[in-house]
């Protein structure tokens, strides 16, 4: 159906089009009433997210409850998962300090208990996963090798000789320094520009196009 | 000339406002059914025989935008347009779902995302007939804003249920080391893409189904039916083809620059 025939979808349009738009101005440098109005807008994003944020908290809260009560697979986990929810809760606005009135919630992310928290639990655990990344990419590689894919194959060999090369004895030896930064200053770098530029590219078509309404991702027709 | 209007500023309006001439110009073309000859790309080949042999098996196929957040909070503005078209493609992909009968698991890592990835998806099956299909279940939110917890979710949805394919085309780092060998290993034909260069070494050696770079914003419409949404595929050819003889033109004249006399290109 015709835009101009769908009043819905056309006011819709024309309220992302012209926000938009006045933020991509404030972004060229046309000051003024636009800076402040792009201002607010991107307030009002703020925002929205934040309330987004609380309606995504309920959807993964209920679904999980819904997991418990079913006594679905692994729900044992999802009782984790709702039970860290609501440590963090406590911890990141309901936990009590000592203030210079008495007792005070805590004012923002940066405060001791939500940081104990993170610090206690959160990163092991994903150091812990990053440490797998290791073990993950040398499957990944042999089981690459297997399948005889020339790009993979590629990848690997490359990723081996720079490993090689990082070796200090190997190093040492005259013009392996150089012939790598050679590879990195022009063969590396140009072929990250071009997959750079080409990704621009589309992001700059895409980015347009939901602007001018050919697609609509953020519609709920 | 206001405050922080500059020689650059105007340029970069003027190529926006060439832009919005093309992408007009094209969407008429598209309309007119003028669209030239797609070179193939085996990869979204092969979702599309995914999600018609998931109709006959039952199982379902995963799809996901990418672990990336709209806006610029994680420091990398494209982040949000492959998101953008990691939505695009998930609703494309819902809508075939929709008239195959294939069921879907959809998950996301960004709340904004999820609620316009729940709407696109409703309306994908109800503009199929199939609206009575639709499960809000099966579109999942998994986490916010935190790549690494994301690719665990994934992983965690990997192990339930067995999946006929997964597609994830979006913003992927590192992390998807993770999650894109668990799925090798348990035999979960995998379509990936992305633009950044961390993750793409990843995805190649995990699956041989992996859209590079600007292939992930071409993948909608690929999948798409109908004309017009292949009118990004013009726009995004002739921009890149003015920006490869941009290049070339530029390095002919840095050559010659010398023995010519010619003023030397701007910023060089």
């Amino acid at each position: 159906m015709s835009l101009f025939r769908d009043p819905k979808r056309l006011l819709a349009v024309l309220i992302a089009g012209v926000a938009g738009l006045i933020v991509l101005l404030d972004f060229a440098g046309a000051g003024g009433p636009l800076a402040a109005l792009a201002s607010v807008l991107v307030e009002w994003a703020a925002v929205i997210t934040a309330v987004g944020l609380l309606l995504g908290v309920l959807s993964v809260s209920g679904a999980h409850l819904q997991r418990v009560r079913a006594r679905s697979a692994d729900w044992p986990y999802s009782l984790i998962l709702i039970a860290g929810l609501l440590v963090m809760i406590v911890a990141g606005i309901f936990f009590p300090l000592p203030g210079r009135a008495g007792i005070v919630l805590p004012g923002s992310l940066a405060e001791v208990p939500i940081r104990t928290v993170f610090r206690a639990l959160y990163e092991p655990i994903a150091g812990s996963l990053l440490a797998l990344l290791a073990f993950f990419s040398l499957s990944a590689a042999l089981r690459a090798l297997g399948r005889g894919s020339a790009e993979a194959v590629v990848i690997v060999v490359v990723a081996v000789l720079v490993l090689v090369a990082q070796l200090p004895p190997v190093t040492a030896l005259p013009g392996v320094g150089a012939t790598l930064q050679w590879f990195n200053d022009y063969v590396a770098l140009a072929g990250a520009r071009g997959l750079v530029i080409g990704a621009a590219i589309g992001a700059f078509v895409a980015g347009l196009r939901v602007l001018l309404g050919f697609d609509t991702p953020y519609l709920d027709r | 000339m206001p405050p922080g209007v500059n020689i650059a500023t105007i340029f970069m309006l003027l190529v926006i406002l060439v832009a919005i001439g093309l992408i007009w110009l094209h969407h008429a073309r598209a309309l007119r059914g003028r669209i030239t000859p797609q070179r193939p790309l085996p990869a979204l080949d092969a979702l599309r025989a995914a999600l018609g042999r998931a109709a006959e098996t039952g199982q379902a196929v995963h799809l996901s935008p990418g672990a990336s957040v709209l806006g610029a909070s994680s420091g990398v503005r494209s982040a949000a347009t492959e998101l953008v078209a990691g939505l695009l493609l998930a609703e494309q992909a819902a809508a075939q779902a929709a008239r195959n009968g294939t069921p879907i698991l959809v998950s996301s890592g960004d709340v904004v995302a999820h609620l316009a990835l729940r709407g696109g998806i409703r309306q994908a099956f109800q503009q199929a007939g199939q609206a009575q299909d639709f499960e809000p279940a099966r579109v999942q939110l998994l986490t916010h804003h935190d790549e690494l917890a994301y690719v665990t979710g994934v992983t965690t949805l990997y192990g339930r249920q067995p999946l006929e394919a997964s597609a994830m085309l979006g913003g992927f780092g590192q992390e998807f080391m993770l999650v894109g060998e668990d799925g090798a290993q348990r035999g979960i034909p995998q379509v990936v893409g992305t633009t950044s260069t961390t993750g793409l070494p990843l995805m190649l050696l995990t699956t041989p189904a992996t859209l590079i770079g600007e292939e992930i914003y071409a993948s909608e419409a690929y999948l798409a039916p109908s004309g017009p949404a292949q009118a990004r595929l013009l726009t995004q050819d002739v921009l890149r083809t003015a920006v490869i003889v941009l290049l070339i033109g530029g390095l002919v004249y840095s050559l010659i620059q010398p023995y010519l006399g010619l003023p030397p290109l701007p910023g060089l």
